[in-house]
């Protein structure tokens, strides 16, 4: 049906609609100051209660630590990441390079035969790093935009992905951090909120971890020496 | 589905065979006690709910001016959009465009909407194969049978019944461990993204001012069906829109908490459009298919407000009719409270007509939907047009002429009532109780019994009492419950 006809019915049906509430105002919803007192606590709380592992670090040396304990953890030296400017992390990629990891190509090609061969290629990878635009306390979620330099795969194909987080890039709840970026999703041909690692409750209601996405999700939040 | 009849058979049939659809009344009664403990630890929750009551409200009534933006906004970030009148449009567009693009495999993320509109068949019949991505509804692809819940799709289905399909379907060995039929599963599933050429997905919600379609899962396959294959191509009910982002902010902080009682599902995705330049993954194509197929004239008729639903599946989970008869007993694609209005509502009476009756009205669905939609009050409308359009049963026109026919002379409802308390007298055993009426009410007393009724009617207690007395009546048969029953 084309657009003009497919409008113009439900235009007419709209003006016959009855519904009480639509009356009115539209609301300005407004959730209160962004800052809050245990930001941190709360996230960290949140994310394990979702099977999420939370390393709270002080600072860019340790935060470089517990990164490569993760990834020497993991017998395979393939990694996907993010670029180098959207890691908080300075350098990060040519400093795995040195410890003798390999990054893994990033781009799905265009043409057909040679996409399969760079996803297969791709599904090597054992462990996934990206930085994040933010994270939500009250859920223990990490908010990724992607896009050019941040792929989706890296926090998708391997079983393990670690996001890169600065505790000043913590809200308290999504409506905070929408109404601090309210252009988030224009701004991002893919966007999405993870709250703790892939899971499916479908046989039984038995929870069961790692379906499609990865099994595992640790988060880094690195404080300022003497931030709170 | 093709008669009246089979509605009632298929109840019967339900009833007489519990052992098929036990679990899903467990599962269903699960799901509400995580929603009421999640509603408990949200202080937020009502106040957000009718929020969400009022921006569903607002969108309806300016739908056709969302739809516009929506659509605008999505060309702009450089996809498609395809308006379709009912399923058979929106199922061409998909099949045309798979064979104009030689797509010999689809990969599917959970949907609804492909149900309501039997895309999978469409897909075969094109050559296409369509592969169902989520565990769920690749148990039930596997098992060729249907979704028994909008949101758990093989709930009816036990750990032994699922290792067995996996044995026979997949040639493994058995396992009833879920965790290693997921791991299966897994496997199986990330080859089949990785060679797909075609992702297909339902939509959660839309929002206008970005042109984005927005879907939440938990498993993830929905982010791996929208970045793997070349194509994107989103199938939605009209009815989805949000005007904006934050807008869809307070409907995710509701959604989970009342599908399964998570603060929050594992993965929020919200897509706009294809890969741009310099990203390094994504589809090519993104095409939007926006279907109407009978929504437009709900919207303008007396059940508009079940077009506020967001597919949750709380009125599910706390029904007591579905708790008893499990999802398949509907036979339509949307089961429980919400799918015996919109069942009717979209496609009309047809098969339908007597689904607004598989209710007690109790009220139930209303207290957890999170748009809090009165869903008692449109099974009553529906019931009343129903009536009006002739498809009440003969057997309760009947009944209920005889009743006016009573109610109207009050001699002949006294009449009515001496012969009754007789007749009930006489049939009911020494506790008071009829264990089988005769026919025509024998369906009565299929699956309870009816209580005799009183030596003394209520009219003459009532006189009595208002007459000074005050006491009790002295009814012995028929009040409270039946002991040992």
């Amino acid at each position: 049906m084309d657009r003009e006809s497919f409008l113009a019915q439900v235009r007419r049906q709209v003006g016959r609609a009855v519904l009480p509430e639509a009356a009115g105002e539209r609301e300005v919803f407004d959730p209160g100051p962004a800052a809050g007192e245990g930001l941190v606590a709360r996230f960290a709380a949140e994310l394990e209660a979702v099977s999420g592992r939370c390393h709270v670090v002080d600072g860019i040396d340790s935060a470089w630590e517990t990164l490569l304990a993760l990834c020497e953890e993991i017998a395979v030296r393939e990694y996907l990441a993010w670029d180098d400017p959207f890691l908080p992390l300075p350098d990060l990629n040519r400093r795995l390079h040195e410890r003798g990891f390999n990054r893994g190509e990033n781009e799905l090609p265009v043409d057909e035969a040679a996409r399969q061969a760079a996803q297969e290629q791709l599904a090597g990878a054992q462990i996934g790093i990206t930085g994040a635009l933010g994270g939500l306390a009250e859920t223990g979620s990490v908010a990724l935009h992607c896009g050019p330099g941040r792929g989706r795969l890296a926090s998708l194909l391997p079983p393990v992905h670690v996001a890169l987080l600065r505790a000043d890039q913590l809200f308290p709840t999504m409506a905070h951090f929408i109404q601090a970026h309210p252009a988030a999703l224009q701004e991002a041909s893919s966007f999405v909120f993870i709250t703790g690692p892939s899971r499916t409750a479908d046989i039984e209601q038995t929870l069961t971890l790692g379906v499609h996405g990865p099994k595992n999700l640790h988060v880094i939040l690195i404080q300022q020496t003497g931030e709170g | 589905m093709n008669s009246n009849v089979t509605f009632y058979s298929r109840i019967e049939d339900a009833i007489a065979h519990p052992d098929r659809h036990r679990p899903v009344g467990v599962g269903a009664m699960r799901f509400a006690a995580k929603r009421l403990a999640a509603a408990a630890a949200y202080p937020e929750f009502e106040a957000m709910r009718d929020r969400a009551r009022r921006i569903r409200a607002h969108t309806l009534c300016r739908l056709d001016h969302y739809l516009g933006q929506f659509a605008n906004q999505v060309e702009k970030n450089g996809g498609h959009v395809f308006f379709a009148a009912d399923a058979a449009e929106a199922n061409r567009y998909v099949t045309d465009l798979a064979r104009a693009r030689g797509v010999k495999k689809a990969i599917k993320s959970k949907s609804m909407v492909t149900e309501e509109i039997e895309l999978n068949h469409a897909l075969e019949a094109a050559g296409v194969e369509p592969i169902e991505s989520d565990l769920g509804e690749f148990i039930i692809q596997l098992a060729r049978e249907k979704p028994s819940h909008i949101i758990a799709p093989v709930m009816h289905k036990t750990r032994q019944q699922v290792g067995e399909l996996f044995a026979e379907k997949l040639g493994i060995p058995y396992s009833d461990d879920p965790e290693e039929l997921n791991r299966v599963a897994r496997s199986r599933l990330r080859t089949e993204f990785l060679t797909a050429d075609m992702g297909i997905t339902g939509c959660n919600f839309a929002v206008a001012e970005s042109g984005s379609v927005a879907l939440v899962t938990n498993e993830g396959n929905a982010r791996l069906t929208t970045t793997t294959p070349r194509i994107h191509i989103v199938l939605m009910g009209m009815e989805r829109i949000v005007p904006t982002f934050a807008d869809l902010g307070v409907m995710f902080q509701i959604l989970a908490r009342s599908a399964t009682g998570q603060k929050l599902s594992v993965y929020s995705t919200i897509v706009s459009g294809p890969r741009r330049a310099g990203e390094a993954d994504g589809p090519e194509e993104f095409h939007v298919v926006i279907l109407n197929n009978g929504r437009s004239s709900t919207l303008g008729g007396e059940l508009a407000e079940i077009l506020y639903c967001i597919r949750c599946g709380a009125c599910l989970n706390s029904c007591p009719v579905y708790q008893a008869i499990g999802g398949h007993a509907y036979g339509s694609v949307y089961p429980g409270p919400v799918g015996k209005v919109v069942t009717p509502a979209l496609m009309g009476f047809g098969p339908w007509a007597d689904l607004p009756h598989a209710s007690t009205l109790c009220g139930a669905c209303r207290e957890v939907c999170p748009v809090r939609i009165d869903i008692p009050h449109l099974l009553l409308k529906l019931r009343e047009q129903g009536h009006e359009a002739g498809r009440t049963p003969a057997w309760l026109r009947v009944g209920l002429g005889i009743y006016r026919a009573a109610a109207e002379r009050p001699w002949f409802f006294r009449l009515g009532l001496k012969a009754n308390q007789v007749a009930t007298r006489f049939l009911a055993g020494r506790d008071g109780w009829i264990d089988r009426l005769p026919p025509p009410l024998a369906g009565w007393t299929d699956h309870r019994a009816f209580p005799a009724l009183a030596r003394e009617s209520f009219r003459t207690w009532w006189g009595r009492r208002e007459e000074g007395n005050g006491e009790r009546g002295t009814g012995n048969g028929g009040e409270g419950g039946r002991d040992g029953s």
